[in-house]
């Protein structure tokens, strides 16, 4: 676990530019799901955005079934498997159920990347439930086009 | 003379971009004490793109299958070697282990690939980190060291390497691939000492600290977690001065395109 000091101070950084140089670089990359809420790719620099007191940020929001680019592709690898049990509900790791989602894969949408960046965090503990509504807003990959 | 060699090889990048090669580099290697790739990257420039008809690597690596070229094979099987003439670095082909390769449904076979990708098989040198920070205007300042590796890297810059190559900083599974596949001896070859390296990246804001014990675990379950080790922060601002990093090119994704600068605003030219 990164010492939230650290994190911190990691915001701090940024904002500080923020505030010096405005918005700079591209758009706030997020995805948009069904029910019209936002899981945003970058939460350090949407953080670092509020602490600076930007009130409007540029945000591209992207279909969860849209392709990730390969360059970020990269930096969004599955670290624990997501499982499927019996009763539909999907969780994190743990040992029941079927492994939906292997560890090791690297995401191919942006569905994907939020959802692999989501149960990558090390505070939700093992065979906790995956923490938003990935399956109404995505097909599954064997689906797609 | 690693001054020479740190600027003959910003040259050999400058001259890639422009779409040619350069023969310099060959002799600041020999004089750089890198006789293998000197070799290698001279027989790139005498013949291209080729395989090895008699495989001239030494040590551990003796008589494998040797791809010279500045992209990897189109076809290669588990434990060939790619020599990358851009980055000048030897990788080796990961096979994913057995184990794993058996969990897989009938899905994940159309999703994932029979093996992990390439590897590289020493850390990145200081002569390399160097040179890649003259041509993209990276001022590392003292942090590196005079080690002959690149050690006291910052995360955001062993990534930006990485990047610039078309490539990834490496995870678990290339560990856990390479400690099944290959023997004790290149193993300890590859990574000698108990030296931790910088992983791929965990969180936006983190990355992998992949310690060798833990890396190199060989009785997974393929259908578990990652043995999670530590992570720490990738800003600019703070970095751990002991740690090495290599480079690594998944299978899932092979050769990256450039990078746009869409983080930060900073820009990083990237291999042609």
């Amino acid at each position: 676990m990164i010492d939230p000091c650290i994190r911190r101070a990691a915001v701090l950084t940024v904002a500080e530019r923020l505030r010096k140089q405005g918005w700079s670089g591209g758009p706030l990359h997020a995805v948009g799901l069904p029910d019209g809420t936002k899981v945003t790719l970058q939460n350090l620099l949407l953080a670092a955005a509020r602490e600076a007191g930007l009130h409007q940020i540029p945000t591209l929001t992207h279909h969860p079934d849209e392709p990730l680019p390969l360059l970020m592709a990269r930096d969004f690898v599955l670290i624990r498997p997501i499982r499927e049990l019996a009763d539909g509900r999907c969780v994190v790791g743990g040992r029941a159920g079927r492994v939906l989602f292997r560890r090791g894969l690297r995401a191919a949408t942006y569905g994907e990347a939020a959802l692999f960046r989501a149960v990558g965090q090390p505070d939700i503990p093992d065979g906790a439930p995956v923490p938003f509504p990935w399956t109404a807003a995505m097909s599954p990959r064997e689906n797609r086009t | 003379m690693t001054g020479t060699l740190d600027d003959a090889y910003a040259d050999h990048l400058r001259l890639w971009a422009a779409g040619s090669a350069s023969p310099r580099l060959v002799d600041a290697l020999v004089h750089g004490g890198e006789p293998a790739e000197a070799e290698l990257l001279r027989a790139y420039l005498t013949t291209g793109d080729h395989w090895m008809d008699r495989p001239r690597t030494s040590g551990v690596w003796h008589d494998r299958a040797c791809w010279i070229g500045a992209r990897p094979p189109a076809t290669a099987r588990g434990g060939d070697l790619w020599f990358d003439v851009v980055e000048v670095a030897l990788m080796v082909l990961i096979p994913r282990p057995e184990t794993e390769l058996a969990a897989f449904s009938a899905e994940e076979w159309q999703a994932l690939t029979a093996c992990v990708g390439w590897l590289s098989t020493r850390p990145v040198r200081r002569w390399q980190f160097l040179g890649f920070a003259s041509v993209t205007g990276l001022d590392p300042g003292r942090t590196i060291g005079s080690s002959a590796y690149a050690m006291g890297a910052r995360g955001a810059w062993a990534d930006r390497y990485a990047g610039y190559f078309g490539k990834s900083l490496p995870g678990w599974d290339s560990w856990w691939g390479a400690s099944c596949a290959l023997g004790d001896e290149i193993i300890n070859t590859m990574w000698p000492a108990d030296i931790p390296e910088i992983g791929f990246r965990v969180a936006e804001d983190a990355m992998a600290l992949l310690g060798r014990a833990r890396a190199l675990l060989t009785d997974q379950d393929p259908d578990g977690p990652f043995p999670l080790g530590e992570r720490f922060a990738v800003t600019d601002r703070y970095w751990l001065p002991g740690m090495r990093f290599r480079t690594e090119l998944s299978a899932q994704l092979g050769l990256l395109p450039a990078d746009r600068g869409e983080n930060g605003n900073m820009p990083v030219l990237a291999r042609p």
